[in-house]
């Protein structure tokens, strides 16, 4: 589904990410973990095709996306990629139901917003300002977002990390039932040993590199 | 635009704020340049509302009404004489005011047509001066040099020269003031037709560029209208400018999960414009008020092309320094927007 061949990553003179290599299939749910500051988000802000990267090759469905314009890869974050952040990072001025509708209506779509935050267990919250909600409700609303145009790749940086263990473990099981129940690769960053269970490889970065376990 | 329409409704005390110093900045624009207008037609009003389109006037008086020196015989045909001098007036309670008399026949065609009215020994003066004590309707007044007296029997509107009241009558009067002074003469011959003559002639704007400190005057208030506008549109640009570079973390989050830069700046478009023409309408309201309000004697000026002019390039300027970071925006790379992911 989604393939690094020999990437890297400088920032100046730095090297950040050394001859990076892996692949990851329809389906998988893969745990990305590492001590701070070795790679993990900006391997991840790569494959979300937030920035490119300064050498190797980054294939989806087979296809380098090397030559992609910045419109085609902005079109394939609002429709192929949905994106969660450790923060929510949802709109302020805008309901639960409005943050889904404005991606979906970017993409040119219709939705019924309420009824697809009830699957998240936010039906009585669509109308509710991010200030009004939960840290928990607010990252389910988050993940609500991010799946709203049916993308085929989620890629999460930290979600539980502002979470307590119980909303926590809510996020990983949704994130483990997109992947094994409706087929979408799933990568997440995580400090968190324990929601590893979850998880059906973990691959760990160090200094750069990536290694599996 | 949705999103745009929803944080103006949303972030209400925000965007109220915004709107309060919008609104006095442009206030301050136009009353600023509406005293400005006030006190620049102030200065020759009793020209501009005479209704002629040319003046004749003696070879070495450059212009000005009060150093033309004529003599009635001369009159080119088709015109009208027309009586110019100052005057210092002592009231009644001793007090003195500079003055300027104007003088057209009794049966004028351009002048005030109350003339037709007065006797001999009485004048008009300025609507505001005869609301002053001394110089009403029905007091006299003394010529301080000749000790002439004249009764005030009216006002006419207007009646400002060089920003001093006028007094208005008759040829006749004048005559037999000008007796008292051992002079015989007229200022100008008016028309509303090109004269034939060999008397230095003038368009009536030419003449009010000759008012006394007219051009002085006007020089210092197109500086102050420039430099306000500039500076106006300048803190409104760098304003909206800031008020954009704040959102500039949400806005790449926005990019990030793939919304358009086109329909982020949609939305910034329609809050910068609803918000400086909403606040211009109110500054319109508010400087229409005042304008009502403000004494009648205080020279201001409301001109709805001179605000709207104003107007269109404040919303324009606003517009402008809330676009430029979208530039920034599209160049950006989403994840330099948002400070990392985690940020
Ligand atoms: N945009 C950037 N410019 C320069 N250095 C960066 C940038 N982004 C990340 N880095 C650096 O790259 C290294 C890896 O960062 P990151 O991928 O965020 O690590 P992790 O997510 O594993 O903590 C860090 O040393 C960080 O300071
Ligand atoms: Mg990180």
């Amino acid at each position: 589904m989604i393939k690094m061949t020999q990437v890297e990553q400088t920032y100046g003179e730095m090297k950040v990410l050394h001859d990076v290599s892996f692949e990851a299939g329809t389906g998988e749910l893969i745990a990305l973990v590492g001590p701070s500051g070795s790679g993990k988000s900006t391997l991840l802000q790569l494959l979300g095709l937030l920035q490119t990267p300064s050498s190797g090759m980054i294939q989806f469905d087979g296809s380098p996306l090397g030559d992609t314009s910045d419109e085609g890869r902005r079109q394939m974050r609002l429709e192929e990629i949905g994106f969660i952040f450790q923060e929510s990072h949802l709109v302020p001025f805008l309901t639960a139901a409005e943050q889904l509708e404005l991606v979906a209506e970017e993409a040119g779509r219709t939705i019924d917003a309420a009824a697809q935050l009830e699957v998240f267990g936010l039906g009585d919250r669509s109308d509710h300002l991010p200030h009004a909600l939960s840290g928990g409700e607010r990252q389910r609303v988050a993940i609500a977002r991010a799946l709203v145009n049916d993308p085929r790749l989620v890629l999460a940086d930290e979600p539980t990390a502002s979470l307590d263990y119980s909303n926590a473990q809510q996020v990983m099981e949704l994130l483990r039932k997109q992947a094994h129940e409706y087929g979408k690769t799933v990568i997440v960053i995580t400090h968190d040993e324990r929601m590893l269970s979850y998880c059906d490889r973990v691959l760990r970065m160090e200094d750069g590199s990536l290694n599996e376990t | 635009m949705k999103m745009g329409w929803r944080e103006l409704i949303r972030m209400k005390q925000r965007f109220t704020l915004m709107a309060i110093v919008t609104t006095l900045i442009v206030l301050l624009i136009l009353m600023i340049s509406g005293l400005a207008d006030g006190l620049a037609y102030d200065n020759g009003a009793v020209v501009r509302n005479l209704p002629v389109e040319h003046v004749a006037l003696s070879q070495d008086a450059e212009g000005q009404l009060t150093r033309s020196f004529l003599e009635q015989t001369d009159q080119p045909a088709g015109t009208e004489a027309l009586g110019v001098q100052s005057m210092v007036l002592e009231k009644q309670n001793g007090t003195k005011d500079d003055v300027t008399v104007f003088a057209s026949p009794v049966d004028t065609v351009y002048g005030p047509k109350e003339l037709a009215t007065l006797k001999p020994g009485q004048v008009l003066v300025d609507t505001q001066y005869a609301k002053q004590s001394g110089t009403a309707v029905g007091d006299t007044i003394t010529d301080f040099r000749t000790k002439a007296t004249f009764e005030i029997v009216g006002t006419v509107s207007d009646g400002r020269y060089s920003h001093a009241p006028v007094l208005w009558t008759t040829l006749e009067t004048w005559k037999a003031w000008q007796d008292k002074m051992k002079t015989n003469y007229v200022s100008a011959f008016i028309s509303q037709d090109p004269i034939k003559t060999d008397l230095a002639t003038y368009t009536q704007q030419q003449i009010v560029e000759q008012v006394p400190g007219y051009a002085a005057e006007q020089n210092s208030f197109q500086m102050m209208r420039i430099a306000l506008v500039l500076i106006g549109s300048l803190i409104l640009t760098a304003f909206f400018y800031i008020l954009t570079m704040q959102k500039m973390k949400q806005l790449g989050i926005l990019k990030a999960i793939g919304i358009r830069t086109r329909t982020i700046g949609q939305g910034l478009v329609l809050q910068v414009f609803l918000l400086t023409t909403v606040s211009f309408a109110i500054s319109l309201l508010l400087i229409w008020t005042i304008g009502q309000l403000l004494p009648g004697d205080l020279p201001f000026r409301f001109e709805w092309t001179t605000s709207f002019g104003y107007g269109g390039l404040i919303v324009l300027t606003a517009m402008l320094g809330g676009l430029i970071p979208l530039r920034a925006l599209k160049k950006l790379e989403p994840a330099d927007a948002m400070g990392g992911m985690t940020g």
